[in-house]
């Protein structure tokens, strides 16, 4: 009873693990910056895409810590204020609870995308605001939530991918 | 079996809430630390600017290809047109070599005059890679990958072929945060290459940085080539920024040379500030007199 207790524990912290892992790597991808047509812009609302579809099986509590974690590190390596990530991210991960199922259908899901990202992008103007001691640049926000848009239909799919290549047990539970 | 302790959903839940509440308390106090601009996390960011630099140019040099053959497109397309254009300065500027060389072996014969050593003025600079550039909301900023294993410090600038970039704010040991001349806490003293006039530029977290601090007689118009003007001994002088132009209301702007290019290679320059002197003159002579009156006391 212990060891299957202990085994599922390790489990949803390894779920955890996984889910961290594939926010860093959005992490990652939201840092690098695209100049094209005279414009430059990045992806730096990409990372939410982890945060919605953060694996429900996933332990609560290190789930909580590793969203801090991402947050900070994608304010360490963008040179953001730090804290003002990992507090947009949090929030946003308490209010959506890990109980909301975004929908498997492309367009439902990328309107709760959207959706989520107008949410953080307000919550970082104003909170950024207090931080920096006037109003952020809403062009980069702007533009960064736009191009963050456009590439989710590639992330959909590629989530999408890599669940169908797991065992059917596994994918009815990611999807 | 019931479950006891903190096994009980409701004490898990509880545990969850505090959690939460306290990574969100965290978080305020970072903010605020970083508002202070606290030491304890700049310390802390260095490492992961370390890392991020080995991994985001790994990240990066791909995209910056893609780029390199976008933006060259054009040029290929405009080859012919261009090389025509390019004949005809090539030709206007054979005159300028010669008056270059002119000048060059004047300033020989005056530094040999006045007795310089030869170079003295030359300053060395490194080349380094940006390896990821932030022009968010809150920050204008790029990463390099070199530190002080180059000999690079706090203070130094980097420029690129077009111009000057920003200044170095933060140095690891492979890494540097280069501060963008467009971000809001970047001041520049400047100066227009026409006029001589000073100014400083300050960034605005916008495209375009303001001129401010302008004497009433300065002689600023728009069009005016703005560059370094080295006073205070932090940058050195003469390094191209962009040119003056009209902002909403009375502000004079810079266009800058290097805003909306892709930034791949820069040059740090190693200029250490000009240091003020430890002891002024006015005291040196007071203590050699002082010496002086203690020796005729005691011949």
């Amino acid at each position: 009873m212990t060891d299957s207790g202990s085994l599922s524990q390790l489990q949803t912290i390894s779920i955890a693990l996984q889910a961290l892992a594939a926010g860093i790597i959005l992490v990652l991808f939201s840092n690098i910056s695209f100049h094209t047509f005279g414009y430059g812009f990045g992806l730096s609302f990409i990372p939410i895409f982890a945060l919605m579809y953060w694996p429900k099986n996933a332990s609560r509590s290190w789930s909580l810590f590793f969203v801090f974690l991402m947050g900070v590190l994608q304010a360490a390596m963008s040179f953001t204020p730090l804290g003002l990530l990992a507090f947009c991210y949090l929030i946003l991960f308490v209010v959506l609870g890990g109980e909301m199922t975004f929908s498997n259908r492309l367009a439902p899901a990328w309107g709760s995308y959207i959706t989520c990202i107008l949410f953080i992008g307000t919550l970082m103007y104003f909170v950024g605001s207090l931080v920096i001691g006037q109003w952020p640049n809403l062009i980069p926000i702007f533009t960064d939530a736009v191009a963050s848009t456009i590439v989710f239909p590639m992330l959909f799919w590629l989530r999408k991918l890599i669940s169908d290549f797991g065992p059917e047990s596994e994918r009815r539970e990611i999807v | 079996m019931s479950e006891r302790g903190f096994n009980r959903p409701q004490n898990q839940r509880t545990f969850r809430r505090g959690l939460a509440i306290g990574l969100i308390f965290v978080c305020i106090l970072m903010m605020l630390a970083d508002r202070q601009q606290k030491q304890v996390l700049e310390s802390g960011r260095l490492t992961p600017d370390d890392i991020s630099a080995k991994i985001m140019g790994t990240f990066a040099a791909p995209v910056r290809g893609i780029e390199k053959l976008f933006s060259t497109m054009g040029d290929r397309a405009r080859a012919y047109e261009e090389n025509k254009i390019l004949k005809a300065e090539n030709e206007r500027l054979l005159a300028f070599e010669h008056k270059v060389l002119d000048l060059e072996t004047r300033i020989k014969i005056f530094e040999d005059l006045l007795g310089m050593e030869p170079g003295e003025n030359e300053i060395k600079r490194v080349a380094a890679r940006s390896v990821s550039e932030v022009n968010g909301p809150f920050v204008h900023s790029t990463l390099i990958n070199a530190g002080t294993n180059k000999n690079i410090a706090q203070g130094h600038a980097v420029a690129t072929v077009d111009g000057l970039l920003g200044h170095v704010v933060r140095v690891g040991k492979s890494s540097a945060r280069v501060l963008l001349l467009n971000d809001l806490n970047s001041h520049i003293s400047v100066m227009s290459r026409r006029s001589h006039s000073r100014a400083i530029m300050i960034g605005t977290n916008g495209k375009r940085p303001q001129l401010d601090y302008i004497a009433p007689e300065a002689d600023w118009q728009v069009g005016d080539r703005v560059v370094t003007s080295g006073d205070g001994g932090v940058f050195p002088s003469g390094i191209a920024i962009g040119v003056v132009e009209n902002l909403k209301g009375k502000n004079l702007g810079v266009k800058l040379n290097t805003q909306d290019t892709p930034v791949d290679w820069v040059w740090v320059y190693l200029f250490s500030p000009t240091e003020a002197p430890e002891e002024s003159v006015e005291e040196e002579l007071a203590t050699e007199e002082a010496n002086a009156g203690v020796s005729e006391q005691n011949p």
